[in-house]
């Protein structure tokens, strides 16, 4: 053991395959602890992999820059996947064309309520103005959250990890609490997830219908657009 | 699958471009994304034989990498244990205000969609709600 702690582990850490292997064993454990468990919500593939590669780094003593640099290449896939959300998108381009008014409507009041009751919540639970300012944009997807947090004075990390785990949220008790309230079509769903999760609620989505992808793609989008606007003008709003 | 994975580069790329050359407060990968559904949008309209055989892989490509899309936002996710004493500090209000706000913005945007969408045109339509 000692001789592989000395000799093999300083080989293997500098090596992308063995955070490579971690990250895809991590999520594809989270799959299949998902399925067999008949989809309880709490069992999210996501959430099961960034918990397996956290322990990973925490019990090796791994920094989290180090594993980052290694598993580049799964993250480089995430651009791709983003521009893919156009295929389902042009498909549905009808439909959305159709409901213009309730989709901007929508993502309007989503986008609001989720700025304003991130900012409330904080300081209702008395916690600093500097954290309520990192939570405003966290329902926008990750480059532009942390943009805007950067913009009005609030931490951008904390802001990146608070997107990740609203993402995580909303795909978890997304579709199950609309469900809930009798809303089981893919339309709401997919703009919902789009809108209060971003990214990560928008790939559980995407994974499961085409219609409810196009809806998560525009609510996506256009809730990093609105982000980007209401943040700003809340912020002068309320000093 | 490889012409599939050029186009979604070249469009990111493009994506990318516009975003540096326009200072544009969204991220390349949103833009391109606005981009290629424009494109296909266009394509689709006057099908093209040369066309439909790429378009076909594009589609192709594209389920598979949005069926996988939760892995690819793993590395980003594992960065939560750089924010670890913060978020240990002030689990509280952090913790609290997520779960909070993306419910309630979950379902205020399903709620606003629910009671203002028409009935979906070819299947499921919803009883009690009849509009023209």
């Amino acid at each position: 053991m000692s001789g592989f702690a000395t000799h093999l582990w300083p080989l293997l850490v500098g090596n992308p395959l063995i955070w490579l292997a971690l990250t895809l064993g991590g999520y594809l454990a989270g799959r299949a602890l998902q399925n067999s468990s008949g989809g309880v919500p709490f069992v999210n593939p996501v959430l099961v992999a960034i918990a397996v590669v956290m322990a990973a780094l925490a019990a090796t003593g791994t920094s989290y820059r180090t594993y980052f640099a290694g598993a580049q290449l799964i993250h480089f896939l995430l651009g791709p996947a983003t521009i893919a959300l156009a295929v389902p998108l042009a498909r549905h381009f009808a439909l959305i064309r159709d409901n213009l008014r309730s989709v901007g409507l929508a993502l309007l009041a989503g986008s609001a309520s989720a700025i304003i009751s991130s900012v409330a919540i904080v300081h209702l639970c008395g916690g600093p103005h500097v954290i309520a300012l990192s939570m405003a944009p966290k329902a926008a997807t990750t480059p532009i959250a942390m943009a805007v947090s950067k913009q009005i004075g609030g931490m951008p990390e904390l802001t990146a990890s608070v997107a990740i785990l609203g993402g995580i949220t909303a795909a978890i008790a997304g579709q199950w609490m609309l469900k809930m309230l009798a809303i089981s079509d893919w339309r709401a769903q997919g703009l919902a997830a789009g809108v209060a999760g971003s990214g990560i609620a928008a790939a559980h989505v995407a994974a499961r219908n085409e219609t409810g992808a196009a809806f998560a793609a525009i609510g996506v989008g256009m809730n990093g657009l609105l982000t980007a606007l209401l943040v700003p003008l809340l912020v002068a709003l309320w000093h | 699958m490889l012409t599939g994975f050029l186009i979604l580069m070249v469009f990111e790329l493009l994506g990318e471009l516009l975003q540096a050359a326009f200072q544009m407060p969204v991220p390349g990968s949103v833009i391109g994304m606005f981009l290629l559904a424009a494109a296909l949008i266009i394509t689709e309209n006057g099908a093209v034989p040369a066309v439909t055989a790429v378009l076909k892989d594009l589609k192709r490509l594209s389920h598979f990498l949005l069926s996988w899309m939760g892995l690819f936002f793993v590395p980003v996710g594992a960065g939560l244990l750089a924010e670890r004493d913060l978020l240990t500090r002030e689990w509280f209000p952090v913790l609290a205000a997520v779960t909070g706000s993306t419910i309630i913005s979950i379902l205020t945007t399903g709620l606003v969609m629910h009671f203002l969408l028409r009935p979906q045109p070819v299947h499921s339509p919803q009883p009690g709600r009849v509009r023209p």
